[in-house]
């Protein structure tokens, strides 16, 4: 108990520690979600080439400045202004109507219209080809439809004609495709984590640079007194970490209407075997930073691979081995896949066992790291000064 | 802070010899406190190097293959068998339970199981053939984007064929010509040309802007150490004095080595992530690599900023983590920077990393012209040249007053 007491003080006496695990953290979760409140690109601007100019290109030109995905820019009459418009980037696409479009229509042919999106941006492309695609299925469908009917059909029978085997499609839990939905509630898992690590590692880094080792008494004590100091401070961050959850979870998933399907305080649950893996883990790599910075530094730069590594934003099936089974020895892999699965898709905790057991071994791994790495040193502490990292 | 000590002119109007050598005392100086340290050979070289690697192997499949579909098939005939096998046939799907229930189906997508489900009911192939609809049903995990996308486009073209073949077949019985059925089951069709990227190699795509994105990271943070480290330590008057008392030589003199360093590691970084992704390289090389030495310059001219106003090596390391830290996100690659709101617009301007990232796309994918890309270029050296104007004066003040130094 005096060891939670203890971490507590040291985090609330050091300035930059505060900064790190409470500002630093509520900033960042409440600013990240900012840039993406909108979901989705809307009314991306596109170019159209009606070599036709007829009735029928006008109308499928009007359907598809319908769309939601796309807005129809301008509208110009040979393909080499078209391609100059997407690439002068005045728009992000085109949509290509042929010569005779009506005409074959009438006659009962095939006619094939062209749709060019920029897709060195995959959110842009994606829009860019649905929003033209669906308009030339739906007016495709509109043209099939009456010429089955002129022959006879009636309008259910055409219907089913038509398409026997329809598919009906169902993104279940975020339906919308709204990106700040999937990629939000992730990332807040992984600013809980690096948040810590970097607080941990940089109070770790003042302690060296004071030429105090992490509380000596503890340190220099037997193997159960240390465990016990080591089990201390994880539960004093965990605590203080148990708070942040209750306000990203309350707070910023209001601010920023995001979907919540399953309870927050299943979800905080899950979490708590995360929070001491992510505090362990911190503890037993500390000794690694010398000064307060060095930590940041670290940290900072394993954020980017961290997030890559753990699944959510690129399918673990599709990298090597060794990338997957490192990504296993990060608490947010287990973290970021169970708390999604709880909180935004309603996930019982029975369901997310397996995460949960994944956390929990993590924890029990690190907290005897922990005890390892923070053994005490053989030199006197503190006599070789202020270190350098 | 009172009455200011008067400070010397900020940027030399001519170098002189005196400047030269004071250059030259200070990259020297530099030199030997980097190589001092054994963490900060990490720092430049082996961690963004293994940055490199780690991000390589999770985007080296340039394809995603395999993600795994369960299909609930409740009909057992030889249509649903057909569709179940079309299904399996896809690239992108790896069919990995052919019993589950139905009742099941959410289970699946909640414990992870798969990324969807295919679900076909009862009585399937009877209603096609009393001419009535059957729909196939297909739930994907929308929370995983990506999977869920490239399953929905490759499962909907798979039954979409065999819907057409069975539209085709019909009319055909029906006594109407092959090539006839197959013009009239599609009249108006579409027909895809993704620009500057046709095999849709996203994996690639983001690899590519990972690599600057990370080592902006490292030249913001070091630069920030670099200059930090002076006040911390109560050296900062050792460093003046070093260039001869002057603040521009100075701050020129510590931050070169970095500078070269690494736009070297950088323009090595890009050349190995082209070569490694087969990607050629569709505009110029020289622009992108000029880029690449601005967003450098802009990063060391936060750090300076940062450093300068704060006069405080902690905050200014905070700082500086609140700026590296979210910026590939913000930086427009992922989210189109004209989908965000006015805010998260201005946010996104004011990191030079996104318009690196722009500059980078048009020269290596789409082969923009010079006039596209060299407002970019503009806007980068923007950066590098506003903000050590600012800076520097105030840099200069807080480097020769002692109570500033030894402050954290």
């Amino acid at each position: 108990m005096t060891a939670v007491w203890e971490e507590w003080r040291a985090i609330v006496s050091d300035k930059g520690a505060t900064t790190v695990i409470v500002a630093g953290a509520l900033a960042y979760a409440l600013l990240y979600p900012l840039p993406f409140v909108r979901q989705l690109a809307r009314d991306i601007p596109i170019v159209v080439v009606d070599q036709d100019r007829t009735a029928m290109s006008r109308q499928l030109t009007r359907m598809v400045d319908a769309t939601e995905q796309v807005n129809v820019a301008t509208s110009v009459n040979s393909t080499m202004e078209g391609e100059a418009s997407v690439r002068t980037q005045r728009t992000r696409g085109a949509m290509v109507i042929p010569v005779g479009f009506e005409q074959s229509v009438l006659r009962a042919e095939r006619t094939i219209v062209g749709v060019y999106g920029d897709a060195s941006y995959l959110m842009v492309y994606n829009q860019v080809a649905t929003g033209i695609a669906q308009s030339v299925a739906t007016m495709s469908a509109g043209v099939e439809l009456r010429r089955l009917q002129a022959s006879g059909f009636t309008p259910a029978a055409a219907l089913v004609t038509r398409d026997p085997l329809p598919i009906s499609v169902r993104a279940l839990y975020n339906p919308s495709g709204g990106y700040g939905n999937t990629n939000v509630p992730a990332v807040l898992i992984l600013i809980l984590q690096q948040t810590l690590l970097i607080g941990i590692g940089s109070l770790a880094g003042v302690r060296r640079e004071r030429g105090t080792a992490m509380h000596a008494e503890v340190v220099e004590g037997g193997l159960l007194h240390r465990a016990a100091g080591i089990l201390g401070a994880g539960v004093a961050y965990v605590a203080i970490y148990f708070v942040h959850l209750m306000l990203f979870f309350g707070v910023v998933y209001r601010i920023y209407d995001l979907p919540q399907r399953g309870s927050m305080l299943a979800a905080a649950l899950f979490l708590v075997p995360f929070l001491f893996a992510v505090a362990f883990l911190g503890l037993a790599i500390s000794r690694l930073f010398r000064a307060r910075e060095s930590a940041m530094l670290v940290l900072l730069f394993s954020s980017l691979p961290a997030m890559f590594i753990s699944g959510f934003s690129f399918p673990p099936e599709a990298m090597p081995a060794w990338t997957t089974a490192l990504a296993q020895l990060l608490p947010s892999t287990h973290g970021i896949d169970g708390a999604v699965r709880v909180l935004q898709m309603g996930a019982s905790l029975a369901d997310v066992l397996p995460m949960s057991l994944a956390l929990w071994g993590l924890a029990g791994a690190y907290f005897v790291l922990a005890i390892v790495t923070l053994r005490p040193e053989k030199k006197a502490h503190g006599a070789n000064g202020p270190a350098h990292a | 802070m009172d009455a200011q000590p008067p400070t010397p002119a900020i940027a030399p109007a001519r170098i002189n010899r005196e400047h030269t050598l004071g250059l030259r005392a200070v990259v020297g100086r530099e030199v030997r406190r980097i190589a001092a340290r054994r963490t900060n050979a990490m720092l430049v070289l082996v961690l963004p190097l293994l940055g490199w690697v780690l991000l390589r192997s999770v985007f080296g499949a340039h394809v995603v293959r395999d993600l795994p579909v369960v299909v609930i098939d409740g009909d057992h005939s030889e249509l649903s068998r057909r569709v179940a096998r079309a299904i399996e046939a896809t690239p992108v799907v790896r069919v990995v339970d052919k019993r589950a229930d139905v009742s099941d189906a959410e289970g699946i997508l909640l414990r992870g199981d798969a990324y969807a489900v295919v679900v076909m009911t009862a009585g399937m192939q009877r209603a096609v053939a009393r001419n009535e609809r059957a729909p196939v049903q297909l739930f994907t995990n929308g929370q995983w984007m990506l999977p869920a996308s490239l399953i929905t486009r490759d499962v909907r073209a798979a039954v979409g064929t065999i819907s057409a073949e069975l539209d085709v077949r019909n009319r055909v019985a029906r006594g109407a010509t092959l090539a006839g059925a197959q013009v009239s089951a599609e009249p108006i069709r579409s027909e895809l040309h993704p620009l500057y990227n046709p095999a849709l190699d996203y994996a690639a795509f983001l690899f590519l802007a990972l690599v600057p994105t990370l080592l902006h990271v490292f030249v913001l943070a070091l630069s920030v150490q670099a200059l930090g480290s002076e006040l911390k330590d109560g050296s900062a008057g050792e460093w003046i004095a070093c260039s001869n008392d002057n603040v521009f030589i100075a701050t020129v003199g510590k931050l070169l080595p970095y500078t070269l360093w690494f736009t070297a590691l950088g323009i090595a970084m890009v050349e190995g992530a082209l070569r490694s992704l087969n990607l050629p390289m569709a505009g110029s090389r020289l622009l992108l690599y000029a880029g690449l030495l601005l967003l450098v310059l802009a990063y060391q001219a936060i750090a300076l900023l940062l450093v300068a106003f704060t006069a405080n090596f902690r905050l200014s390391t905070s700082v500086a983590a609140f700026i590296a830290g979210p910026a590939f996100a913000v930086a427009g690659v992922s989210f189109p920077r004209a989908a965000m709101p006015p805010a998260g617009q201005a946010w996104s301007a004011a990191l030079p990393i996104s318009h690196f990232l722009q500059l980078q796309i048009e020269q290596v994918i789409a082969d923009a012209s010079i006039r596209v890309s060299l407002p970019l270029l503009g806007v980068l050296a923007l950066f590098a040249v506003v903000l050590p104007t600012i800076s520097l004066r105030r840099m200069g003040f807080v480097t020769r007053t002692p109570s500033f130094w030894g402050r954290i």
